[in-house]
């Protein structure tokens, strides 16, 4: 018999994890949004019943908010990591092996367990007396039916929040039932091709031929109808793959009309994303850098720029990276009229990522570059005292660029300034 | 590494001249090397389960004379076993509250610590909760 793997995820996991140190928020409606404020990234089951789409945007929202007394939060990443962190630990206490696939989501691995409902009740309700948090778990023989045993127990109550569908006769009753966009990878444009194939079920997709998936949706559907046949294409994957690049993104607070403004938005990134690299032990040999105007409002001006640079040598230093972003920054400014656009959005990319330790010598390096004491000293007094407690001086002060955040919760529990109150 | 200075030219007649670069360690190794243990960490002593522990601020003097201060760090456990005369974090009508877990005629209560003050115990009712359990308390005092 296949392994059994099963994917456990936390039901409104945001929301859950602001009542946690906020009881109140128990049966009133609560929503969680995006960075800056932007539209509705969570919400509590009393939101949903209030008809609050997922992406609403928070500006249309503003009704429904004031009349049925909706909280609101801004996401606290923070916090979100945090009780992730432990919730994953619980986990691991009940599968030797665990990938984290998302900050809600983790798939494990079964095998070996006699009673697998039990084991899987058991971790739930572990989950929820040691974290706080409610945490539903569906179990199949591949990855792609484990989502879909998941996401049957979490819209029917039945099951007290674990499905078992190990048992061939039970995929074959269940799947039948399930609408093929409620499967794992089925986006709108998959769906609608295969609506006019006349497959609207999981059972339709099941039976669709191998050959036929593949012309349809290439082998990324293949490997989807083979895993609804109970074939596993996608492993478990305990190590997290090593990364090709990255990137800090953020939308400004308020538009950027100033290049002194947009390169200490740009700075603050580059910072984030060096520390990122630090974290990793990687080295960048590419950096990006772009910027945009608001492209849902194009009766503004409308201006797009972007510039990457080679790094020689590779660097994760936080004082090269700035110094080589300033540059691209400056190449993609607009030439002229440049005082018209009002840039929203900025970022920095990182690509051509190496462990520091394999980064390769320049031509005239005799030994590996040290890494800068200046550096150390930055990483290690954020570290102690905070992010953000030395920044670089192009980062500026006033931070108009900076993201809206002003229903964000307090860190509860990683500062001391931020700790829960009792009386 | 030290820097020895060559005082005066080193000279030879075919004769070749090797210069040794490794690094001779010298003087004693210290005694207590094998010796050597991490510090005291009293913070890890009061946190039994890591993954279930939450630090909270404490306001109040309900719990004056069980030790726990106006202003104390408590570190909650909610693995903690619910036990009759413990210090409990609960939630009743959604509000969290640190008192003494008590029983009387088969009811529990939430009752204060403090024979100076006098607060009223609080009856756990079906919608009230045990949040965790008061598994130590940090206090520091001022040094300046």
């Amino acid at each position: 018999m296949k392994p059994p793997i099963a994917i456990s995820d936390s039901a409104n996991f945001y929301v859950s994890a602001e009542r946690l140190f906020e009881p109140s928020l128990k049966n009133t409606p609560v929503i969680v949004l995006s960075n800056n404020d932007g539209c509705t990234v969570a919400r509590s089951d009393e939101a949903k019943a209030l008809g609050i789409k997922m992406g609403a945007p928070l500006h249309k929202l503003k009704d429904v908010i004031s009349k049925h007394g909706v909280r609101v939060f801004s996401s606290n990443y923070t916090l979100y990591g945090d009780i992730s962190r432990r919730v994953v630990e619980v986990y691991q206490d009940f599968s030797p092996t665990v990938e984290v696939y998302s900050i809600d989501e983790c798939f494990m691995d079964l095998g070996g367990f006699k009673d697998r409902e039990a084991h899987a009740q058991e971790m739930r309700q572990e989950v929820l007396r040691r974290v706080g948090i409610p945490v539903r778990v569906g179990i199949a023989s591949t990855k792609t039916l484990a989502k879909c045993a998941n996401d049957i127990a979490k819209k029917n109550a039945l099951f007290d929040g674990v499905l078992d569908m190990m048992d061939r006769q039970l995929v074959d009753w269940l799947l039948p039932k399930v609408p093929v966009s409620d499967i794992w990878g089925i986006g709108r444009k998959t769906n609608k091709k295969l609506n006019e194939l006349g497959i609207y079920t999981a059972a339709d997709l099941q039976r669709m031929p191998t050959k036929q998936a593949r012309s349809v949706g290439t082998v990324v559907l293949e490997k989807t109808v083979l895993e609804l046949q109970g074939e596993p294409c996608l492993a478990l994957d305990e190590v997290e793959p090593q990364r090709k690049g990255m990137a800090v993104t953020r939308s400004s607070g308020t538009p950027i009309f100033d290049f002194d403004v947009l390169f200490e938005a740009v700075t603050a990134h580059t910072t984030r994303a060096a520390e990122k690299l630090r974290q990793n032990e990687l080295a960048a040999g590419t950096l990006t850098v772009f910027f945009h105007t608001n492209r849902h409002k194009p009766d503004r001006p409308q201006y797009a720029g972007s510039r990457s640079i080679q790094l020689s040598p590779m660097s994760c230093d936080t004082f090269e990276l700035v110094n080589a972003a300033r540059k691209c920054a400056l190449a993609a400014w607009p030439k002229a009229h440049s005082n018209q656009y009002g840039f929203t959005k900025a970022g920095v990319m990182l690509d051509d990522l190496l462990p520091i330790e394999k980064q390769p010598l320049t031509l005239f390096d005799t030994a590996k570059p040290k890494p800068n004491p200046a550096v150390e000293a930055l990483d290690q007094i954020n570290r102690k005292f905070g992010a953000k407690t030395i920044t670089l001086g192009s980062e500026g002060v006033e931070r108009s660029w900076r993201m809206r955040s002003a229903h964000r919760s307090p860190r509860y529990t990683t500062r001391l300034s931020d700790l829960p109150i009792v009386r | 590494m030290p820097v020895y200075e060559v005082k005066s030219p080193i000279t030879t007649n075919s004769t070749p001249l090797r210069l040794i670069t490794t690094p001779v360690s010298a003087g004693f190794p210290s005694p207590a090397a094998d010796e050597l243990e991490d510090e005291i960490d009293p913070i890890a002593w009061i946190i039994r389960h890591p993954t279930s522990t939450f630090w909270w601020r404490f306001e109040g003097n309900c719990l004056w004379d069980v030790g726990i201060r106006d202003g104390d760090l408590i570190a909650v456990d909610r693995a903690g076993k619910r036990k009759i005369g413990r210090a409990v974090l609960a939630v009743v009508d959604g509000s969290v509250t640190a008192k003494i877990l008590r029983k009387r005629d088969d009811r529990y209560f939430l009752a204060p610590a403090n024979k100076q003050e006098h607060f009223p115990d609080i009856e756990l009712t079906e919608d009230s909760e045990i949040w965790g359990v008061i598994a130590g308390v940090v206090r520091r005092y001022p040094l300046e």
